[in-house]
């Protein structure tokens, strides 16, 4: 991540006016990994200033993935808030930066129909969504848990 | 000018206090050097 992803201009631009970074190295403060619960690096953790969790990511994420990510990781802070107005926002930001993803893209689907759903009280918005995401994503675990609405 | 290189903090308490003060979020990064 410090190789590549991090010296990236955009990835530096999209931390700077949406995250305060903080980083700590387990080999110099083996503590940390008890203090958030996790043995293995790099592992990426979204809070908010209160400590509530939003999105955690174990493993190495190349510039592009890391984006997504972190899109995702606003999205669902914006739902957890019940911030649906903001949420559909960024429901279509992760849908940008999350595009050619396969990993992250029905997530970013999924969810950004719930926010849509959610912003206009139109239930229709989120049949639409998911419809889309059952169609171009059929075997992702996220076309699986929207599918009952077909039933 | 936009800012082209991470800042990054090394006190989660002061990167809460910074982003309640910015209404940021907080990314946590645990890495080793290794």
């Amino acid at each position: 991540m410090g190789a590549v992803t991090y010296p990236n201009p955009e990835v530096a631009r999209y931390i700077d006016p949406h995250f305060i970074p903080v980083q700590f190295n387990v080999v110099e403060q083996p503590e940390v990994i008890d203090r958030f619960n996790s043995a293995w690096t790099p592992t990426l953790i979204v809070q908010d200033a209160d400590g509530r969790e939003y999105r955690r990511s174990l493993g190495y994420l190349d510039p592009a993935r890391f984006l997504g990510e972190m899109a995702l990781a606003r999205l669902m802070e914006s739902v957890h808030r019940r911030d649906f107005k903001a949420a559909s926002v960024r429901g279509k930001e992760a849908l940008e930066r999350t595009k050619g993803d396969a990993a992250r893209e029905p997530e970013a689907l999924y969810f950004a129909s719930v926010a849509a759903y959610k912003a206009a009280n139109d239930a229709a918005r989120l049949v639409e969504g998911w419809n889309g995401l059952m169609n171009r994503f059929p075997e992702s675990d996220w076309a699986k848990k929207a599918e009952f609405i077909r039933k | 000018m936009a800012t082209t290189n991470v800042r990054w903090r090394n006190s989660l308490e002061a990167a809460q206090r910074e982003a309640r003060e910015q209404a940021k979020l907080v990314l946590i990064d645990l890495f080793n050097p290794g």
